[in-house]
């Protein structure tokens, strides 16, 4: 066999066989863990906020999570548990998610050109999902590994103590705005990305931005309700 | 008081190489020019080359918008130089090539050559079944409003500006760009094409394509010709998506 024919068949034999449906996938599901991972957020944010109704009502949440009005017993274990899934989900989205990053110098070099001479706001809301992504990566570890390790002190006196008398306070204050920046951000791609809802991007924005704002005075809202409580406690 | 018709004195940064001189080195070379009334950034360059540079190389044909020649980069956004107003510009305006494409010499890209290759990758043409050309029968007539939706989509120019806007284009060569997205969006309405979702999978269902965009979007807001990028993007994404995870 001549060796033009040779490759000819090696052409057409490329050509035939399908292609991959793994792209598909990988990008759907880096979508859904991405909007799972937001409605959580928004769960645990206003969660939170019981403490602003008082400690009783924080109290109330964490045995409710712990099994408490189910079993008739609280069993921390069941928020490792819960957490634990959180973190793989967690790993999941991040891990399908550096896909899109800079991969060397030279793309990174090229982005960061970009970015500079382009001046777009879309463009430069994603190098801040980026940033924001990243810095997850280390504000998030720890804040899980407290959950995980320690459930049984989730409550309104356990966790007062730990923001003021360990200092939890300050993680606190850079995690919630950096989560939220992140969330907001990756919310908004996602419905521009797949086109649903309908909304125009300057429809878009306000309802973004003012949800993530106020989840942002909530979390700030609850931290010093905590902070408070810790510095009486501390008294 | 100042003179509110005077016209400003614009400042042009323009980045000069010529990649088939030997010796030459990339530089911005400084022109200044009087303004003028509906003065574009094609009438400015031409000025320039016709009374300071007659070396400057750009590119243009049409000077309405159609050929999509006179894409470069203005102040680091792209845009064709034939629809750009230096009115709407502040007085010192930067030029570049475009970025991705092969540089000719000065702001001249050779854009063709990228957008063949392209069309080849992405076959862009209508494919139609085995044996049902027949140049003696007469068309099948088309929905209006689909054959608007068509025209709608073929109205690109190829000028390149999307894919120089593009984030995603600057850091990976082998990414179809928006213009790559489109075509297909067109060929996919095309009811004399049959090809199917799971066709236009194998051409554009990877990182290279569909999957690659990260929706940053700037392809549509620089758009010479307006084109729905966004929508078409995202609607593609449905369906390849679709394809995928069946």
């Amino acid at each position: 066999m001549k060796g033009s024919d040779q490759l000819a068949d090696v052409a057409a034999a490329t050509r035939r066989a399908p292609r991959d449906r793994l792209p598909a996938l990988l990008d759907v599901v880096q979508s859904i863990s991405g909007l799972a991972l937001v409605m959580f957020l928004g769960m645990h944010l206003l969660l939170d906020a019981a403490i602003l109704i008082g400690p009783s009502a924080a109290d109330a949440v964490a045995r409710a999570f712990e099994g408490q009005y189910l079993f008739g017993t609280a069993h921390p274990w069941i928020v490792s548990l819960a957490a634990l899934a959180l973190l793989t989900l967690i790993v999941v989205h991040a891990v399908l998610a550096l896909r899109k990053l800079p991969h060397s110098t030279r793309e990174y070099v090229a982005f960061r050109h970009h970015l500079r001479g382009i001046n777009h706001g879309d463009t430069r809301l994603w190098w801040w999902q980026v940033v924001t992504g990243m810095a997850l990566f280390f504000l998030i570890a720890p804040h899980l590994y407290i959950v995980i390790t320690q459930p049984e002190t989730i409550g309104a006196s356990a966790s007062a103590h730990r923001v003021v008398a360990e200092r939890a306070w300050v993680l606190y204050a850079i995690l919630l705005p950096v989560v939220l920046l992140h969330a907001a951000a990756g919310t908004y791609r996602m419905v521009v990305k797949w086109g649903w809802p309908k909304l125009s991007r300057v429809r878009l924005r306000p309802w973004v931005w003012g949800i993530a704002g106020a989840y942002c005075v909530l979390g700030l809202a609850a931290l010093v309700a905590y902070t408070i409580l810790g510095l009486r406690l501390t008294e | 008081m100042t003179d509110q018709t005077a016209h400003r004195k614009l400042s042009f940064r323009i980045l000069r190489y010529n990649p088939q001189e030997n010796g030459s080195t990339p530089r911005l070379q400084r022109y200044e020019l009087e303004e003028a009334d509906g003065m574009t950034l094609f009438i400015a360059l031409n000025e320039i080359r016709e009374q300071q540079d007659p070396s400057l190389q750009f590119d243009f044909v049409c000077r309405a918008g159609i050929c999509g020649s006179c894409g470069m980069m203005i102040n680091g956004r792209p845009g064709l130089a034939c629809r750009t107003l230096t009115r709407n510009l502040p007085p010192e305006i930067t030029l570049a090539p475009l970025p991705i494409f092969e540089l000719i010499g000065d702001l001249s890209v050779n854009t063709g050559r990228w957008m063949r290759d392209l069309g080849e990758r992405l076959e862009t043409w209508v494919h139609m079944k085995a044996g049902e050309l027949d140049l003696g029968h007469i068309e099948e007539t088309m929905d209006p409003d689909l054959a608007e939706q068509i025209y709608l989509l073929d109205r690109c120019i190829e000028c390149g500006c999307c894919v120089a806007a593009c984030g995603t284009a600057r850091m990976r060569e082998d990414f179809v760009g928006a213009v790559g997205l489109s075509k297909i969006a067109r060929f996919r309405l095309d009811p004399r094409d049959a090809r199917t979702d799971a066709d236009y999978y194998e051409l554009i269902g990877d990182d290279d394509g569909v999957f690659g965009c990260m929706s940053l979007l700037a392809c549509h807001d620089v758009c010479p010709k307006n084109l729905p990028l966004k929508t078409q993007i995202a609607f593609l994404r449905r369906k390849i998506a679709a394809v995928g995870i069946k």
